[in-house]
């Protein structure tokens, strides 16, 4: 009786530990993370957001989200991510920031979008070209692609009559977002 | 409970009927949807769309001055701004010279009147018309001169602006799901904006079936029924990370997102494409392809413009369109690249031999060079000009000649307006005013005169 009893505890113990243990992948799968890259609006000196959309894999392809060219996001393994969008004067900033889990797959993303979205390319000083990387085609801005831990982003600038300007701009975001994710390990 | 041999013949006889009988009704309910899916594609190589005009001319017109000012044309990345920085007028204008190069008419008037056609069994006033556009991304939208124009030729023809549809027109981002930047800004009054994304009923496409817009299609009861008789598909010139379906997404691709799941195979786009909303119908429903190329993406499907062509595509053929934009455009000009095999298969499943599509570019549209042939010239002589497209109140027609009487009537060939046993030569004015005092509507109408040993007729717009 004894023994049961004190079989029984250990699988109770054991039970209760397992149940309240936070599931986590190896790099974290928290949307508190996500959440927390999220930039208010007029955080960064003048830029007022003006739409936020959360999504997933069920409905990144919605128009407010990915739309059409979500596709390729989920094949490289989509979590989860937000997209914001912000402006500035004339400026406007669409910001895209995705979880995929792992930093292997952000890095997969990134590559991808490196090798084939890339046309005018340019790198960031403070930042690795596997890392971090400017394309300067966009008429009026530029894009940016970026990897931090298991977040991907993206960073769109239109608007600028000087291109050096919005250069600048996603320069100064990439700092601001590689700190963050920094400081959610 | 009956065992098997309790069972009599009767009986037997009796429910071996009700079986094959119910067999029967179920095996016609199969046979027809089944008759619904298989084969079900409207289109077949060597279909022509419109009998006038073949489906392998593509007409470019190169003008930088549709814009106001390039500079600022380069800046402008917002649907907003970058209509502010069109110049409406000039692009109307070489619309007009793309029909005309389109239709191998003189006249605008004729060449919109040979491009855009009705069923038969239809008054123009009954006729539906929608116009596909693509929202997803404010910087890179079908701006609104030339999605304007094609309403106000549509409207001149007859079709009632109520019956016009521009649809997938609502771009969720604005934080609105219902709020269209088409919506207030210079269209024609009384046109529908509607978003309207696959909430028709499914249709037969090849050996599927898809989920329509109900702006091209309506269940009743157990049967679809296509609703439109004019379709025009007015996209942007901007690439597209589906590789596998070439890399871009003009007229083809721009269906795809109210017809299915945005994600289909190259062959469900194509299917798609080939369907009864698309290619089918008398006449067939998809009447002109225009790919709005005043700004450009490299990238896609949500990326800013990456160049700035100044051009606007037109024809009749989505397919000989796409592929004429991708290699004159996108390959020669923005150094795009795509995936060739998609192009090829594209090609064969429509038919299409690349060396035998024509690219006819042209540059800013002079309609003084045209008007002069709009004097028609009778046996006699005789020259009627008249200021082709007017306000209602300052329509006049200049004869030459002695003539003894006017009719005006409507397209349908209902007298309007006449002026007959009259002798009258030189400026004859009409106030647009019908035989019963009543205002005409804007639209196209018939000018006949008489006179001795002559008839002639010509066109005027009524605005």
């Amino acid at each position: 009786m004894t023994y049961l009893f004190k079989t029984a505890s250990v699988v109770l113990v054991t039970f209760l530990l397992f149940t309240n243990c936070k599931l986590v992948s190896d790099d974290g799968n928290d949307s508190q993370g996500l959440n927390s890259l999220k930039l208010k609006s007029e955080e960064a000196s003048g830029w007022v957001e003006s739409a936020l959309f959360d999504f997933n894999v069920s409905n990144c392809t919605k128009d407010a989200g990915l739309n059409g060219g979500a596709q390729k996001y989920i094949e490289k393994g989509l979590v989860e991510g937000f997209k914001q969008t912000f402006s500035k004067s004339s400026f406007n900033f669409i910001l895209i920031v995705i979880d995929f889990g792992n930093s292997s797959n952000a890095n997969a993303m990134f590559s991808k979008m490196h090798t084939e979205e890339v046309f005018d390319e340019i790198i960031i000083d403070g930042f690795s070209e596997n890392e971090a990387i400017i394309d300067n085609s966009p008429l009026s801005g530029v894009d940016a692609y970026a990897h931090f831990g298991k977040y991907y982003f993206e960073l769109h600038f239109t608007g600028y009559s000087k291109k050096a300007d919005a250069k600048n701009a996603a320069s100064s975001f990439l700092e601001l977002f590689r700190n963050k994710v920094s400081n959610l390990k | 409970m009956k065992k098997a041999k309790d069972v009599t013949r009767r009986s037997f006889l009796k429910s071996a009927t009700a079986g094959i009988t119910g067999l029967s009704i179920a095996g016609s309910g199969i046979k027809s949807t089944i008759a619904g899916t298989k084969n079900s594609l409207a289109w077949s190589s060597g279909d022509q769309v419109n009998p006038q005009i073949s489906n392998n001319l593509v007409v470019c017109c190169h003008d930088p001055q549709m814009f106001k000012n390039e500079q600022d044309a380069t800046v402008a990345d917002t649907f907003h701004e970058q209509n502010e920085v069109v110049d409406t007028e000039r692009v109307e204008t070489n619309m007009d010279g793309m029909a005309v190069n389109l239709s191998g008419k003189d006249d605008p008037d004729e060449a919109w009147a040979a491009i855009f056609r009705k069923p038969e069994e239809k008054q123009w006033d009954e006729v539906k018309a929608a116009i596909k556009v693509n929202c997803i991304y404010t910087g890179i939208m079908s701006r609104i001169a030339i999605v304007g124009k094609v309403c106000k030729e549509l409207i001149k023809l007859g079709v009632q602006p109520s019956n016009i549809t521009i649809y997938d027109a609502c771009d969720n981002a604005y934080g609105s799901g219902k709020y269209s930047p088409y919506v207030g800004n210079g269209l024609p009054e009384n046109i529908i904006v509607s978003n309207s994304v696959k909430t028709g009923p499914h249709i037969p496409v090849g050996s599927s079936t898809l989920k329509c817009t109900d702006v091209l299609a309506v269940s009743s009861g157990n049967s679809v029924v296509y609703t439109n008789d004019i379709l025009v598909n007015c996209s942007v010139n901007k690439g597209h990370g589906f590789t596998d379906k070439g890399g871009f997404t003009l007229s083809l691709k721009n269906h795809t997102g109210t017809m299915k799941f945005s994600c289909p195979s190259l062959q469900e786009m194509i299917d798609e494409n080939k369907s009864e909303v698309i290619l089918g119908g008398n006449p067939v429903r998809q009447q002109l392809c225009i790919v709005d190329s005043l700004w450009a993406a490299r990238k896609g499907p949500f990326d800013p413009p990456s160049h700035l062509p100044a051009r606007i595509i037109m024809g009749t053929f989505g397919p000989a369109v796409d592929i004429m934009v991708v290699r004159k455009i996108r390959e020669e000009l923005m150094r795009a690249s795509h995936t060739e095999s998609a192009i090829q298969t594209i090609l064969s499943s429509f038919g299409i031999s690349e060396n035998d599509l024509q690219w006819k570019e042209i540059e800013a549209y002079d309609p003084t060079s045209v008007s002069r042939s709009r004097i028609k010239k009778s046996k006699n002589n005789f020259c009627m000009i008249i200021n082709g497209r007017s306000k209602a109140s300052e329509i006049f027609f200049q004869v030459p000649s002695q003539v003894s009487d006017i009719e005006i009537s409507d397209l349908s060939g209902k007298l309007i307006r006449s002026m007959n046993n009259i002798s009258l030569k030189g400026k004859i004015s009409w106030d647009g005013l019908s035989r019963t005092g009543k205002q005409v509507k804007t639209g196209v109408y018939i000018v006949r005169v008489k006179g001795n040993g002559f008839t002639q007729s010509q066109r005027i717009n009524v605005l």
